[in-house]
């Protein structure tokens, strides 16, 4: 029985000692010692005693709303997201510019699906306290959400001026700029997001993929094998990491990363899309089909898989079987120019130059600025008899892509049997050009690779003279360039002057 | 042993069908003719060795050698000169491996004559070429290498004499001789000598394969040509008294559109009578040296269309066939090239151009091989030309990968059906022709003397392939050897034209050919029905017109310069 009266009792008992404490303490009203007391529960985590605090604050002072505003966290964290909603309603009834309402109300609506109305109070809360960090970087990443970037990048932008440390904030900001394609920048803050919390997979991921994008595999591969190592569960970063390993040309690595990927998801097509690509590039031409075939039976309606198929079985010299596939991947995806433009070439190399032609000129309907799609047609044109057809094709082709030394040479070789020698040799003299630079780029590489022996022999006056060449060979070759500069560094010489 | 198998075959032919172990019975019969690899029985046992088995440190290893037909002891019997390769780690004394090699017995056998004769050269050996330079009869060897070239003087009684340094032909430094052909370009009645150079290739800077620059499908590989410095190709005038000059510049030879010279083959491409040159270029375009019969060539294969592929690209060129293909009376040319691109079939146009007929002949089909020794051969003796391709891939790090055609390879053979057309008919040859190895230099001609074309094949860590032709049908056939008196004795650059049954053939003596080999220097010609020849035209070397009238078929003629009834025209 005492039990009984003391379990019951206990607590008001209890309440009435801690207000007489702190009235005697000097606190000035009782409704505001409850909200104090009530906050301390809420940030202990003590939620239900929290509650009954808040309740009772809000009783005692009806026209405050700041125990309504707590409340509202309070029924957040509990996952009650439409009394959390009535009570940031409450709060802002009470107190409509109280900027944190506004935020946790936006923060509410969000997660109920009403993305309209979260942006409207996030951006309301942003008036009123811009220095309010919830509140920029909630406005932030709903927006990268709705995929406005431009609004994104500004509220999130002060967000991690608010709080440079905050992972998450860097994080949305770095895959903002990516998206807007500003990769060094993103790839900045992606780093800064991984520092600020290393165990932040995502940012990880995101900052592989932003790597391999901008071309450096091994910084992505080290980033994509992080995120993966901290939740094995990100199947995007798998299959990115599988995808990164075979562009990188570590074949065997990919092909077992994918493998797993595909046994562990057998529905995520996209890993099988990559795992057929990586079998590809390993010459596994058998391995690639039976992958590209199941993807096909699998997923039926995918334009990709079919044209993937098409590839692989074209490469096997199996032109009827690529051609069917080629043909079913132009029917599913209409829009895709690249099925129309490999069944142009498949049917060019099995001698139906006609319905080659038909192809390619489906290619470049679907893209105006196919620039192989026009190459090729003109070489059937020509092929065909038609002069001024193909030579109005390898003109477009020029124009699309200058650097296109095949272009220059068909239109000069076309140019000097009309007998147009001056604009023959032009052509003919670009297309040498164009040939010889992309020699001389690899003879650079070359170069740069032997001067780095010669560092590692110590041989410094060697490292240097094969540096000179690669740069002689490749003035616009950057690594050359900088290996350059840090051997004569090395060799206390000027850095001979830039270009 | 040997013999009693040998009478078994005159006597009783149809055995031969149930003797051959390729394909069926039946293909071969509907085909009208098999191959049979008599190789090991008929002595042709010498190993090649060439660089690393299992992976190669540089491009160095993974060319292969030539081979030649020739007649060294002129008995009438095709002897066979294989040249030998190296190895990075080089050999103790006594264990190098060395050319061969082996003289026909005219018994369906070889002996190996390799050390008495003085041909035991060993090295990086790439290429051969065979020609009388010295007009005395006997047919003269040139020998390319990684290194020194070498010029081997026949001196009669089965031994030659290396007389490099000699005749002027030493070399101050090391250069990567490949395809070579002797040639009379300035018609003096002396044959010159052309080699292609591949790269200029130095061991201690090139780059390795563990620097990652150089993968094939993620593996690392043997680095080039792209990247390296091209070799230069070299002509060397003969200048009677037994000694060359190199005329290279003056000639115009250094002034091609492309380097990384492979295959090299003479052929008169626009029938002027002045013999012209065709170099197939790895990764660069294919060079046609034109004779511009002033002492001089000019690289005309970008403007004639005979450098790159139909959609513009340089390919990975190797050997080179060359022929008649299409019955137009022009040679054509036929390349073959790397894996994942097709063999390039340019029939040559008759005003000076090359139309890349690869794709509408039928011969764009397959990309899987990796192409080398080739040639265009009547392989049924109906008059139409056909074609045989070696393959085998250049690295033998592809054995990691589960590509369909891995290191060895089969061959390709496609059958003219004299439309303009040809036909892969490899599957229902069977074996040997479908049979994987590791082929590199190949040469074509009649060893056993019976009226068809027989194939040797150098093959890279392996014995060599001798494919006996066997034709089952009753076409008839005529093999010509020209002996020029005013003319270079070999006739190197000789065109005979054939007419039987109404049917034009145009043939030509040819220096070269293939990849980096040296095909039988008699012609044949195959006659189809026809069992007389009507007429047999030959233009010298020097530019005499000669015929000869009502032939008997089925024979080896042999023709003298100034025998035959005079055509008009003229030499110098």
């Amino acid at each position: 029985m005492l039990s009984f009266i003391l379990s019951t009792v206990g607590p008001m008992i209890l309440l009435a000692v801690s207000l007489a404490l702190a009235l005697a303490a000097g606190d000035e009203t009782p409704a505001s010692a409850l909200l104090a007391e009530g906050r301390r529960l809420l940030e202990a985590g003590r939620l239900a005693e929290a509650r009954s605090r808040l309740e009772q604050a809000a009783e005692l002072d009806p026209g405050s709303a700041t125990p309504h505003l707590l409340l509202g966290r309070l029924h957040d964290a509990r996952g009650n997201l439409a009394a959390a909603a009535a009570s940031y309603e409450r709060a802002l009834e009470r107190a409509p510019d109280l900027a944190e309402a506004h935020d946790g109300l936006g923060f509410v609506l969000g997660r109920l699906g009403q993305t309209a109305d979260a942006i409207y109070r996030f951006r309301r809360a942003v008036e009123l306290r811009p220095d309010l960090f919830d509140a920029q970087y909630h406005l932030g990443a709903t927006l990268w959400w709705t995929r406005d970037y431009a609004g994104a990048r500004v509220a999130l932008t002060e967000a991690v001026r608010l709080r440079p440390d905050q992972a998450e904030a860097l994080y949305y900001l770095g895959v903002t700029l990516k998206q807007l394609h500003e990769l060094e920048p993103a790839i900045e803050q992606l780093r800064r997001a991984a520092a600020a919390n290393p165990r932040l997979a995502p940012a990880h991921m995101q900052l592989g993929l932003a790597l391999q994008e901008g071309g450096d595999l091994d910084g992505a591969i080290a980033s994509l094998r992080r995120a993966v190592e901290l939740d094995p569960g990100l199947v995007d970063a798998r299959n990115s990491l599988g995808l990164a390993l075979s562009l990188k040309g570590a074949s065997e690595e990919a092909i077992a990363t994918l493998r797993e990927l595909v046994a562990s998801h057998p529905d995520y097509l996209p890993a099988q899309q990559n795992l057929g690509t990586a079998l590809m590039q390993a010459g596994k031409l058998e391995a690639a089909i039976a992958v590209y075939r199941e993807l096909t039976t699998r997923n039926p309606t995918s334009a990709e898989a079919f044209y993937n198929l098409g590839l692989a079985l074209k490469q096997r010299d199996d032109f009827e079987g690529a051609e069917t596939q080629l043909r079913r991947a132009m029917e599913l995806d209409p829009s895709l120019p690249d099925p129309p433009y490999t069944l142009g070439v498949v049917l060019w190399q099995t001698g139906r130059r006609d319905e080659a032609a038909v192809a390619f000129r489906e290619a470049i309907a679907r893209q105006a600025e196919h620039a192989d799609a026009h190459y090729m047609l003109g070489t059937v044109l020509l092929q065909k008899g038609d002069v001024e057809g193909a030579l109005a094709a390898f003109r477009r082709t020029v124009t699309l892509n200058p650097d296109s030394a095949e272009a220059h040479l068909s239109l000069g070789q076309i140019l000097q049997r009309r007998g147009e020698t001056e604009a023959a040799r032009s052509a003919l003299a670009e297309a040498q050009r164009l040939r010889a630079k992309k020699a001389a780029l690899q003879a650079a590489t070359f170069a740069v690779d032997l001067g780095r022996r010669r560092l590692a022999q110590n041989d410094l006056a060697g490292a240097i003279e094969s540096f000179r060449e690669a740069v002689r060979l490749a003035p616009d070759y950057a690594p050359a360039r900088l290996e350059l500069a840090r051997a004569l560094e090395r060799s206390g010489t000027r850095a001979e002057p830039q270009r | 042993m040997r013999r009693p198998a040998r009478l078994l075959l005159l006597v009783l032919p149809s055995l031969v069908w149930t003797l051959a172990p390729g394909g069926t019975l039946e293909t071969q019969r509907a085909l009208g003719f098999g191959f049979t690899n008599v190789a090991a029985e008929a002595g042709l046992r010498a190993l090649t060795t060439f660089g690393g088995r299992e992976t190669n440190k540089y491009l160095l290893e993974t060319t292969g050698c030539g081979v030649a037909f020739l007649d060294f002891d002129n008995d009438g019997w095709l002897d066979v000169f294989l040249v030998n390769g190296w190895t990075l780690e080089g050999f103790s004394g006594g264990e190098a491996p060395t050319n061969h090699l082996y003289r026909n017995l005219g018994n369906g056998h070889f002996e190996d004559e390799t050390r008495a004769s003085g041909l035991d050269g060993s090295g990086w050996g790439q290429g051969a070429c065979v020609g009388d330079y010295d007009n005395d009869g006997r047919e003269d060897l040139y020998v390319t290498y990684f290194g020194q070239n070498r010029l081997y003087r026949n001196l009669g009684g089965g031994r030659f004499e290396d007389v490099t340094a000699r005749a002027g032909l030493g070399s101050q430094r090391t250069r990567w001789g490949a395809g070579c052909a002797f040639l009379d370009y300035d018609r003096d009645g002396r044959l010159d000598i052309f080699a292609a150079n591949y790269i200029d290739l130095d061991l201690k800077t090139a780059p390795l394969p563990e620097s990652g620059l150089c993968r094939y499908k993620g593996v690392m590989v043997a680095c080039g040509p792209p990247g390296l410095p091209g070799g230069k190709n070299v002509l060397y005038r003969n200048l009677g008294d037994g000694r060359f000059e190199d005329v290279s510049e003056r000639a115009g030879i250094l002034n091609a559109n492309g380097t990384y010279g492979l295959g090299v083959s003479t052929l008169d491409f626009n029938d002027d009578g002045w013999v012209d040159v065709y170099v197939a270029n790895d990764s660069n375009p294919s060079a046609l040296y034109l004779n511009r019969r002033d002492g001089t060539f000019e690289d005309v294969g970008v403007l004639a269309g005979c450098a790159f592929s139909q959609d513009g690209k340089p390919q990975a060129g190797m050997g080179i066939g060359i022929g008649d293909y299409d019955r137009s009376g022009t040679m054509d040319i036929f390349k073959t090239n790397f894996a994942g691109d097709t063999a390039t079939l340019y029939s040559n146009s008759g005003d000076g151009f090359c139309d890349d007929r690869t794709f509408a002949s039928g011969v764009g089909i397959n990309t899987r091989w990796l192409g080398w020794g080739t040639g265009f051969v009547d392989l049924d003796n109906d008059g139409w030309l056909d074609l045989f391709l070696t393959n085998g891939h250049v690295y033998p790090e592809v054995e990691r990968l589960e590509t369909e055609a891995g290191y060895k390879q089969r061959k390709v053979v496609y059958l003219n059906l004299g439309n303009g057309r040809f036909e892969d008919v490899t599957e229902r040859l069977g074996a040997p022709a479908t049979t994987p190895k590791a082929g590199r230099g190949t040469a074509f001609g009649d060893y056993d003397n019976d009226g068809d074309v027989d194939i040797v094949v150098n093959n890279v860590h392996d014995t060599p392939d001798l494919f006996r032709l066997d034709t089952r049908r009753p076409h008839h056939w005529l093999l010509v050897k020209l002996v020029g008196r005013r003319s270079n004795r070999s006739a190197i650059g000789a065109r005979l034209r054939c007419v039987a049954g109404g049917v034009v053939l145009v043939e030509e003596v040819r220096g070269g050919g293939s990849y980096i080999s040296q095909n039988d220097l008699r012609v044949h010609f195959g006659l189809g029905d026809s069992p007389r020849v009507e007429r047999l035209e030959v233009r010298w070397p020097n530019g005499q017109e000669e015929q000869w009238v009502d032939i008997e078929a089925d024979r080896i003629l042999t023709l003298e310069e100034g025998t035959g009834r005079p055509l008009g025209g003229g030499g110098r």
